[in-house]
Formats: structure tokens, sequence, C-alpha cells
């Protein structure tokens, strides 16, 4: 079942021309010189029950802005969207009741009262059922262990525990969708694995459809099937992690140690060849050469001490498909 | 309902957090009151009774007025609480998380603003116990006068709560609501009677503000306090400050309306 549904939204954002230092700023008082940012510019995709999308892309690509679309804050310019079958903008309230966001920078938690304020406060406007309140509660202590923080006042938390505070407070009343905007910002690596452990175990038990924004791409690794790239407010690509590591993840790298330097190092079929001393690193294409190949090749003719393959990151292959999508900008 | 009675409670609870600061605040309000003595003193010097009113009327009025500010959420000149909340919030996105409620917006920070009413109404007590020594100031003359001021107050703070929604909305069309907001406490300042009584005015003057707003917030529970404006005169000026919350109130929603839609936030 489709739960959300998004056909060719536009956000279009209209800023003041800004012109630069102290001189410019007074420039600006009188002029009337507009800027139009397009913030989303023609996304269109279908949400499934229970997925777990990644939603990547670089610093304002638009990912925050077509969240914000989601939860019926900022009006769409034109196009399509549907959550859960209401219109955010329109059933504002209803939309809200039966969602859930965390925006990693921000908080909803109450500054200055205990934890536990926040999350009575919550059950009070989600309406939640006592019984499911109180069952809530235990599990996020079980998973998240929030009982060792939950009366402390909020400005007094770690940012790892304000976090899963957060994230708990998004999820007590049993959303069916969650947005998590970048939910692991500035964490350690022990809190992100328990976040991402919490998360996947929540889409399983509730079926919740979770949407997350992230930089971090083991976060995505982790719990993604589907991966959405969105750059300049528009997808350049929809699929599955497999995929794009088959369509674009084809460069590897052979790290080889030599007995002795080398005066020259030649190899047919290599992209790039870095030599240092008796250390080598050679790219190459996997879809025209095996490694094996490449490695009897340079074994006839050079000693060999040492030799490790590697494998581009996905970090890697999201940086290279960011910048062919500008690639294919500059030319239309 | 039981939302807003939350949200009500969790603000008062948010201002108990911070108590500490409240003996500073004291000394502060004090060395004002002690000001405004001064200031009328000296105004007063020459003579017992201006356009009918006392020294001794006067600085229950000015302290009165002070008190008031303290309580409907206006500090002197110096702080219209929602309106500079509201233009941080806006300016940092942070007002994002306060929209994705499933609550009215309005009635949110109603809720919000009135927790910490009550909060100031407590704070207000002791204030106005001492200023009842140290400045001499004078209880109403019956209880009934007594309780048409508390109905004066109660529409005053709403007429307050609702021009500072209004002018907190500009920063959803401007970012900043700095300009407007500075321009809208010095309006209530000089026309309401906050710091000169509009009876001190020119005739015509005083005619055409009774008619605005303002005139509401201050000079109206003021007045009834001193026993200047009396009885029927008093559920007349009343029902005028109803009048002005019910064209508020649609003007108010009418503006949020319209605003919602102007919002741009940028970045997380």
């Amino acid at each position: 079942m489709q739960v959300i549904k998004i056909e060719d939204l536009y956000k279009t954002f209209k800023t003041y021309k800004r012109k630069k230092g102290f001189v410019g700023s007074i420039q600006t008082l009188f002029t009337k010189e507009y800027i139009t940012v397009n913030a989303v510019d023609g996304v269109s995709f279908g949400i499934n029950e229970g997925e777990i999308i990644g939603y990547v892309g670089p610093n304002g690509a638009g990912k925050s802005t077509t969240i914000k679309m989601l939860t019926g804050i900022l009006y769409p310019t034109s196009g399509v969207i549907e959550v859960c079958g209401l219109i955010p903008t329109k059933d504002r309230k209803r939309n809200l009741m039966h969602i859930g966001v965390v925006f990693g920078q921000r908080t909803q938690l109450w500054w200055d009262l205990p934890l536990i304020e926040s999350f009575e406060l919550l059950r009070h406007i989600y309406r939640v059922p006592e019984k499911i309140y109180r069952d809530n509660i235990a599990l996020f202590a079980e998973l998240l262990d929030i009982d060792e923080f939950i009366n402390t006042p909020v400005r007094l938390l770690s940012l790892g525990q304000r976090m899963r505070g957060d994230i708990a407070a998004s999820l007590l009343h049993n959303p069916d969708i969650l947005y998590l905007d970048e939910p692991t910002i500035g964490l350690d690596v022990v809190v992100k694995e328990r976040i991402r452990q919490f998360i996947k175990e929540i889409n399983i038990e509730r079926k919740t459809t979770v949407i997350l924004t992230t930089h971090d791409l083991s976060d995505i690794e982790a719990l993604c099937n589907r991966i959405m790239i969105i750059d300049h407010g528009k997808v350049i690509y929809d699929g599955s992690i497999d995929e794009i590591r088959r369509r674009f993840g084809t460069e590897s790298t052979l790290l080889i140690e030599f007995k002795e330097p080398p005066d020259q190092l030649e190899v047919d079929g290599a992209l790039e060849i870095q030599l240092e001393g008796i250390r080598a690193s050679i790219k190459f294409d996997r879809k025209r050469f095996t490694a094996s190949d490449l490695i009897s090749e340079i074994a006839g003719k050079y000693p060999v001490l040492d030799l490790t393959i590697e494998d581009i990151s996905l970090d890697g292959i999201i940086r290279d498909v960011y910048e062919e999508g500008k690639l294919h900008e500059s030319v239309s | 309902m039981r939302a807003y009675l939350e949200i009500c409670k969790k603000s008062f609870q948010e201002r108990m957090a911070y108590r500490g600061e409240l003996l500073i605040r004291f000394v502060g309000i004090f060395m004002s009151f002690y000001l405004l003595y001064m200031f009328w003193k000296a105004l007063y010097a020459n003579s017992t009774d201006v356009q009918g009113i006392s020294f001794h009327s006067m600085i229950t009025y000015t302290i009165m007025s002070a008190i008031m500010g303290g309580i409907i959420n206006i500090f002197g000149i110096l702080n219209v609480y929602l309106a500079y909340w509201m233009s941080s919030r806006v300016r940092t996105g942070e007002i994002v998380m306060d929209m994705m409620k499933p609550t009215d917006f309005q009635l949110y920070l109603f809720s919000h603003s009135f927790g910490r009413l009550l909060f100031n109404v407590i704070v207000s007590v002791p204030i106005f116990i001492l200023a009842i020594f140290i400045f001499k100031i004078y209880l109403p003359d019956s209880l009934g006068v007594l309780a048409l001021f508390a109905v004066s107050l109660s529409m005053s703070y709403l007429l307050t709560f609702l021009i500072d929604f209004m002018v907190s909305l500009v920063s959803f069309w401007t970012t900043q609501n700095q300009g407007v907001g500075g321009f809208t406490r010095l309006i209530i300042a000089l026309l309401s009677g906050s710091f000169i009584p509009l009876w001190f005015f020119p005739d015509w003057a005083r005619n055409v503000l009774s008619y605005f707003p303002f005139a509401s917030i201050y000079h109206v529970p003021l007045s009834i306090y001193i026993g200047k404006i009396k009885s029927i005169e008093g559920l007349y000026a009343i029902s005028l400050q109803i009048i002005w919350i019910g064209v508020l109130f649609a003007g108010s929603r009418l503006l949020w309306l319209k605003s919602r839609r102007k919002l741009m936030t940028h970045g997380g």
C-alpha cells in the first residue's frame, strides 16, 4: 500500500538579492532584485508502507524542504502531495496526528523541564491512551535506556541523550510514518548504532514507514533498502543500494607493497597509478578487468610482497553521483 | 482541551525553573517604582490636586500600571514577550517544531502565554503587598470595584495577547519583527495611559484615544481601580474592551491564515 504519493512537486522561494560587504548591504536596502530559488524542482515518488527510505543529497539539495511539505508546514508552490490519503496542508492536524518527526538539529523537548514532562505533554497533545503510553515508555527504556535520564532537565542532557529523547518523543503516539532528518548528526558510534537498531526494531514490529535523511551513509547502509538521491531540488537517483553499487561502484583500488621499489610501474588496464617508494595504489574498472588479471600481470613483472583490494565506498559512489548530476545540469 | 491545559501547566513549570533570578528582578522593580514615585512627586510639588486627581491616586495609578505590565507580559516598554520569542524562533527556524504539533497554533501560543500569566500573578502578589506599605498605594473602594477591575484586567490581557500575536506574525513575512515590535511598544506606552494617564491629554486627543484598543489596555482597568471611572461608565468601558477583543481576534485569525503560507525556513 502506498502511504506517500508525491507528484510533480515544486517549491520556489523568493529572496532579495543581497550584495556583499558594507556598501553592498546599504545598496540592498534600495534595490528590489529578487532571486528565485527552486528548492524542490519537480519531484515525484511513491513510498510503500513499511519501507525505510534513505533520502540523501548534499547540503541545500531540498531534503528538509520536502519533509516540511510532507508535514504540512510549508505550502508547495505546485504539485500533489498525499500522505495516507490526506493533503498535509489541508488536513494539517489529522496528518500530524499520525506522523512523527525528528529534526536532528532541533528539539521538540522542553528545554528547562525534565524529559518526562515533555513526554507527558505529548501524551495529551496526541491523546495517547494510558496503556499505550506506558508500554511505549517501557519499550524506550529497554531499547534506548531513556530511564537513565528521564528525570533530568533537557538542557543538561548530552547530545546523544537528547537525541534519544527526541526520537522517543516522536514515537510516543505510534505514528504510521516517521520522518528522521539527520537523526545521528554529531553522535558517537555507540549511540549511532543504538539508534539504528531501534529504528530497525520499530520498523519491523510496527510496520512504521521511515524516511531518513542523513549525510552519514553508514546509516543508509545499515537501514535502508531503497535510496533516493536529490540534488538541486531534483531526484537524480531512486532505487536499491545494490543497484547503485552495480551501476556506479565499479571502480576498485589495488594496493600493493613491493619487495623493493620499482623504478617505473606500468600496468595495462589501470585507470590511475600512484607510486610511492615500495607502495603503489592502482585504480581499475572491474567491468573491464578482473583483479586476478591485474595481479598476475603485476606479479609477473615485479616482486610483490603484499596486496589488498579496496572497493569504492558508498560515500565515494554518492560523491560520483552528485558530480554526475551536476554534469547533467551544466549540459542541459 | 486537555492538551492546552497541559501546555499551560508546563509553561508555568518552565517559569518556575528560573526562580533564582526573581530576587534581582524584585530589586529592579522597586527601583523603577521609586523613580516613578520621585517623578510624580516633583510634578505634584506645588499642588495637591491635578485634573481632580490627588497625588495619592496618581501614585496608585502609576505603580499599579507597572505591576499590571508585569502581569500581562509587557515589562515596561522593554519587552513584548511573544513578538520577541516568535522573531527569534522564525529566524533560527525553531518555529517548525511548534507548528508541527497537531494543535491550533494560536491556542497553543495562548496556553503558553497563559502559563506565564499565572506565574506573573503569583509573583505580583508580594510586590503588590510591599507597594502598599512602601508607597502607600490604596485598595479599591469596594469589592465591586475590585471585581470590575479584575474583569477589566483580564480583558487587557486578552487584548495584549492578540496585539502581541499579530505583531509576532509579522516575522513570518519579514523574518525580523523588531521594528514593528518596537513601534508597537512605543505606541502602547504612549497612547495606552501606561505612563501618562489619558486625562492629562487635551480633550480631543483623549476622546480619539479612548476609542483605540490601546487605551483599553491600561487606561480602562487602572481608571476603574482608582475610582476615576465608576460603575456604569466602567461597564461601558469594559464592553468596548470586549468589542476590541472580538475585532482583533477575527483579524488575528485572518492574518494567521495568510501568514502560514508565507513561512520560509532554511536548513535543518
